[in-house]
């Protein structure tokens, strides 16, 4: 579909894109009266070629560092960090060509429109400048930023600034791209076009590491993700088995007297927890055996009640993340 | 008038023909250089024809030259490629058709006895000189042979006495060498 483009990582295939080993952060939280604490600690990651990371967490901050950490841009005060299997240099601020960092939308030119801004960047891809510019186009609109496609790049958001920056990170020659922009919020649209890339990304082998405080975001784009609270990883893996594992609502139900209907549900439903929350009546199975949504809702028509919502919950990030930070708060 | 943000699906449109209309012109220049480059081709196959030809010439008037003068430091009748024979005219019995100092072509004759009227020939006399005049006569000798009767062009002559038989015919006139 995007011919033109090939994978170069200088001729290595190289399976493992980081790994960082117990990285504590050199920055400190210090807040009065209590003990400063390091920004981050203990961190342990292993992300390999062709994945979409998401990092995420509480803190923007604690988001931002870790990822500056990982693109060489940070210094950190203990453990082991490789990149690309090169190792990382001691001298921070180096340009390393085999990441392609983003950390913020001012890199993009304010006096081209966003087709002549990735024609320059993904120039030197090939000798053929108009069947370039042909596939950068489509590319654009394949990506569902048409409208933005000859606009100038003045007049776009920084959000959007980003995204065009994303397409030239993909066309880049760099195996892994950090995209650094947990403070930005990205409305759906430019979700689902950051969707799209990702999957080109991932098709041509690099790697992608957003860090995001969308639950969208990582839901929609990413492969795998890791939650950071506390300055610590209190989730590392897939996006799948987070959703599964904890998301346990199993059915959601809507209606004007969720009170009456959770009364009678406590009873029909044993092995079941339920709660109201944002008026909306969760229904999660405690154990294995009663995880069929069938049974619940045979259960919930016992009640004599005919609510007016009933759905199977469709295991979000957003829940899943909610369910990870409220287990994490009950262990401290 | 601000400039309006977003990109319209016609200028997307606009933005496609353009990169079509670009595509179809280099697509053309493309063709175009192919062309020409058959078209070269041509013009150097033409251009070594020429040149083959021009050395051949060169070549042959190179070894006219050295048979002639070879030919003539023996005191033969010069020729090349062993059918032609150039010869020099030294009198003024063929004005007004060949001055004096003329180099004549002549060809040696497949059948000197099938000769015609109007045709130029050189001859031995019967006193063994070389004489180049023009047939103004066929006649037929008894036994089927023929005779020809032979006359110069300059009008100032009279028809030669003797009759030309065709064991004394040496060449036809074929050309008379410009500039001579």
């Amino acid at each position: 579909m995007y011919k033109g483009y090939e994978q170069r990582d200088g001729g290595i295939s190289v399976e493992k894109i980081v790994l960082m080993q117990n990285i504590s952060s050199v920055e400190h939280f210090l807040q009065e009266g209590e003990v400063p604490r390091r920004v981050l600690e203990d961190i342990s990651i292993i992300i390999k070629r062709s994945e979409i990371w998401g990092i995420t967490g509480g803190s923007a901050f604690e988001i931002k560092l870790m990822l500056e950490i990982m693109a060489n841009i940070r210094s950190y005060s203990s453990g082991r960090c490789v990149l690309i299997e090169r190792g990382m240099p001691m001298h921070k601020r180096i340009i390393l060509s085999h990441v392609f960092y983003i950390g913020g939308s001012e890199m993009i030119y304010d006096n081209m429109n966003v087709l002549e801004f990735l024609m320059l960047a993904a120039g030197k891809l090939n000798d053929n400048k108009l069947e370039l510019q042909e596939q950068i186009f489509e590319f654009i609109i394949d990506m569902g930023l048409g409208k933005i496609s000859l606009t100038a790049n003045s007049m776009l958001t920084k959000e959007e600034k980003a995204v065009v920056i994303l397409i030239a990170a993909s066309y880049s020659d760099s195996a892994m791209i950090i995209f650094n922009l947990p403070e930005y919020e990205f409305h759906e649209e430019l979700v689902n076009s950051i969707a799209k890339i990702s999957k080109f990304i991932r098709k041509t082998g690099k790697t992608l590491i957003m860090g995001t405080c969308s639950s969208l975001m990582i839901e929609r784009s990413c492969s795998h993700t890791t939650f950071i609270a506390g300055g610590k990883l209190i989730y590392n893996g897939t996006v799948k088995n987070l959703r599964l594992n904890f998301d346990k609502v199993a059915v959601i139900v809507r209606d004007k007297n969720l009170r009456g209907i959770m009364e009678k549900l406590a009873v029909l439903l044993p092995g079941h927890k339920l709660s109201i929350k944002d008026g909306r009546l969760l229904i999660e199975s405690l154990t294995e055996k009663n995880k069929k949504t069938g049974y619940i809702y045979k259960k919930i028509l016992e009640t004599g009640f005919v609510p007016e919502y009933i759905e199977t919950n469709s295991k979000t990030v957003q829940n899943a993340y909610e369910e990870l930070v409220l287990q994490y708060d009950l262990q401290k | 008038m601000p400039q309006a943000k977003y990109t319209t699906e016609q200028e997307i449109e606009e933005m496609r023909m353009e990169i079509l209309r670009e595509k179809q012109k280099m697509q053309r220049e493309h063709d175009n250089t192919t062309g020409e480059k058959g078209f070269s081709k041509r013009r150097l196959a033409a251009r070594a024809a020429g040149w083959t030809v021009f050395l051949s010439a060169v070549i042959l008037l190179i070894s006219a030259i050295v048979s002639i003068n070879a030919a003539k430091s023996k005191g033969q009748i010069p020729s090349f490629l062993g059918i032609f024979q150039l010869y020099v005219v030294e009198s003024g019995s063929m004005e007004p058709t060949f001055d004096i100092g003329t180099i004549i072509l002549c060809r040696i004759p497949k059948e000197p006895q099938s000769l015609k009227e109007n045709d130029i020939v050189t001859f031995k006399t019967l006193s063994g000189a070389i004489v180049t005049h023009r047939i103004v006569e066929v006649m037929a000798e008894e036994g089927g042979g023929a005779a020809y009767r032979t006359k110069g062009d300059n009008p100032q002559n009279s028809e030669d006495t003797e009759l030309l038989t065709p064991d004394r015919v040496i060449a036809i006139f074929v050309a008379k060498i410009p500039l001579t």
